[in-house]
């Protein structure tokens, strides 16, 4: 595989076509993955130029960073370990590897911490006796459940089975195994089941400017549903899922997948003129939802901006964005 | 035919629409009354003993279907008027089942033709329409539109548990409609494209809730976000005549994880299975009547609260209460 003149490591390739085809999957998990590939694609430079190395880096950064748009995660996750070799200014090839991959560990360190850091957080805001209910599955969402029910804190969890890839079979289990009662029931119960539902509890794939939530195809459904019959709404997110290119306006682009993994082949062939739409992910407007918990702490939606502003430096004047934007193109 | 082949062959066609072999309300109720009909022709003579429980074997395979008892009893009812026109000697009592069985047929057809051409009204050209589950009423009013100039597209959601939605999706695109499918969950998405939701009903309830294909109140919640309008069209022989006496209509809540977790993908939840995990699938859920705009029956576009008004003929409400029961023990009273 070649990338802007340079071979990218085999492992780097894998790591991307495992993204983009969701074997690696969750946005944690996602923003992990790609800061290793960045240490691995640094390991495994063979030149001696600095300069070369950076335009190098860069491009394996791209070239990761492309295999799923909508995961803010993984250009997060990213750009922190490119920023760190920036801010580094390493004065050799090998110095370069050192910062990059101190780099990579650290976040990939700060990411599991933050998990359990939400699920304590998260775990407060559930009540003795409550039922919950959750959609998809993420790492952060799980973790606060499971926190809660070793609390002895949960009477029941209504799990989604979450059409099209059926991601709450594999929530359902992990709970299961930790012995909390479980229901699974269909996507199209949401409402049904909702009347008896306390808490929801999801996770986000991005968190944008407004505290609009990004998660998969199905939330805005829940979480209107919840505030119909008075359920609260809560989103388990790291803030290096915050989205800062929101901040200067660019929308979250959806990503819309193959229509195989609704039907398959055979109903395909067999009607060739129906489309089949796919989109992955929908946003839940921040009226919606009752708080967001991140590692920094349970804040309100709309107050997303200030993670930005102060985890990443973003300011809504920045010029400096606005060349990151004109970049993006 | 003989009675016993009669009589397994009505078990076989209620089987059929217990399991949604048969799908559609209508289709199921009317393939029941069919081969009810086979029943009380063929075994004449043990009839009277055992027509409580063909009858109630008949409204158990569908519970939750109100087509069911209200077509069975307008049979039954037909059949009492029949009988007692004859004033012949009981032993030569010849009822001519067949022409009956037509005459509930001939209402219905009528009443879905009535019924959905008022509600081809209601669509405009360029329309986009969502709807859910599959219903034969719902198919032939989008089939009409195109066949009186009108271009609709529309998005037919998937339907799980089940999965009908793909059914309805292939059977529009074969009738020229654009037809796009999608998941439950991108209900909410593709709202804000949609002009109007047309669904039809299980039941109608008699403060005008319908119960319909699970999912179908989430998109009822959803389309009113949007300001999006939602037409129900049904006959009114899905009228709940026994929620006007306080009954609650019943839901199927089945227990069945084949219907949710596909076969090669059991085992990660085999181990929980039946003791901290279960699957819970209802069939059908509850649209309050104030999501509802309308509901559009043979006999008018009323407002969800007003069904009961059009409803009265058909269970002779208030004047007296016609139940399935009542109308049991008269046509066994008849025949005797």
């Amino acid at each position: 595989m070649e990338i802007a003149g340079y071979r990218v490591p085999l492992e780097v390739v894998r790591i991307r076509e495992d993204i983009k085809t969701m074997k690696i999957r969750g946005a944690g998990n996602i923003a992990r993955h790609g800061a290793q590939a960045i240490a691995i694609a640094a390991e495994k430079y063979s030149g001696k130029d600095l300069e070369d190395f950076k335009k190098y880096l860069k491009a394996v950064a791209d070239y990761v960073k492309s295999a799923r748009p909508t995961a803010v995660s993984l250009p997060n996750s990213i750009s922190y370990v490119m920023s760190r070799l920036e801010k580094g200014r390493p004065s050799s090839v090998e110095e370069a590897v050192e910062v990059v991959t101190r780099a990579a560990r650290e976040f990939i360190a700060y990411s599991e911490n933050a998990v359990k850091v939400i699920a304590q957080l998260g775990a407060k805001r559930i009540e003795r006796g409550d039922t919950l209910m959750t959609h998809c599955h993420s790492r952060a969402s799980v973790e606060v459940i499971i926190t809660a029910h070793r609390q002895g804190k949960v009477g029941r969890v209504y799990v989604k089975e979450t059409r099209p890839a059926l991601q709450g079979l594999i929530t359902a289990a992990e709970l299961a195994r930790e012995g909390v009662e479980v229901v699974l029931i269909p996507d199209s119960a949401v409402r049904y089941y909702m009347k008896r539902v306390d808490k929801v509890v999801v996770g986000a794939d991005a968190v944008a400017a407004n505290g609009a939530v990004i998660n998969k195809i199905g939330t805005s459904l829940v979480a209107l549903a919840a505030k119909e019959a008075r359920a609260r709404v809560y989103v388990a997110s790291e803030t290096y899922k915050f989205s800062p290119y929101t901040i200067i306006g660019e929308l979250v682009p959806i990503e819309v997948r193959e229509p195989t993994e609704i039907v398959d082949f055979a109903w395909l062939a067999e009607n060739p003129g129906v489309e089949v739409f796919n989109p992955v992910f929908d946003a839940t407007p921040p009226e919606y939802v009752d708080a967001i918990i991140t590692e920094k702490g349970v804040i309100p939606p709309q107050s997303a901006m200030l993670i930005l502003v102060e985890e990443y430096g973003v300011a809504p004047t920045s010029t400096e964005h606005l060349a990151h934007a004109v970049d993006l193109e | 035919m003989k009675c016993a082949e009669v009589l397994s062959l009505y078990h076989r066609v209620l089987s059929d629409a217990r399991d949604f072999r048969i799908l559609g309300s209508t289709e199921a109720a009317l393939s029941i009354v069919k081969a009810f009909a086979e029943v009380v022709g063929n075994c004449q003579q043990d009839l009277p003993m055992g027509i409580d429980g063909l009858v109630r074997a008949a409204v158990e395979a569908r519970p939750t279907s109100q087509a069911v008892r209200n077509l069975l009893q307008m049979f039954i009812e037909k059949s009492c008027d029949r009988i007692s026109q004859q004033r012949v000697a009981k032993a030569s009592l010849n009822l001519d089942t067949g022409s009956v069985v037509r005459e509930v047929e001939n209402y219905v057809l009528s009443a879905r033709e009535a019924a959905s051409e008022l509600a081809l009204k209601r669509i405009e050209n360029g329309d986009t329409i969502l709807t859910h589950s599959y219903s034969t009423t719902v198919l032939r009013l989008l089939t009409k539109a195109p066949e009186r100039g009108l271009n609709i597209s529309v998005y037919a959601t998937e339907s799980r548990p089940g999965g009908e939605g793909k059914l309805t999706a292939s059977y529009l695109r074969r009738v020229g409609i654009k037809t796009t499918l999608i998941v439950d969950s991108a209900v909410r998405y593709v709202m804000k494209s949609v002009d109007k939701v047309f669904v039809s009903a299980e039941a109608i309830a008699a403060n005008g809730a319908v119960v319909n294909k699970v999912g179908t109140s989430a998109i009822a919640l959803a389309a009113k976000e949007a300001r999006v309008r939602v037409y129900v069209v049904s006959g009114l022989y899905k009228f709940g005549t026994e929620t006007v006496f306080g009954d609650l209509v019943a839901i199927e809540e089945a227990e069945n994880p084949e219907l949710v977790v596909p076969s090669e993908r059991m085992s990660e939840l085999a181990p929980y299975l039946g003791r901290n995990l279960h699957v819970r699938t209802p069939l059908y859920d509850v649209t309050p009547p104030e999501y509802v705009d309308a509901i559009i029956t043979e006999r008018g576009l009323v407002a969800p609260q007003l069904a009961i008004y059009l409803a009265r003929e058909l269970m002779g409400w208030p004047k007296e209460r016609k139940t399935l029961e009542s109308t049991i023990s008269e046509l066994v009273s008849l025949w005797r």
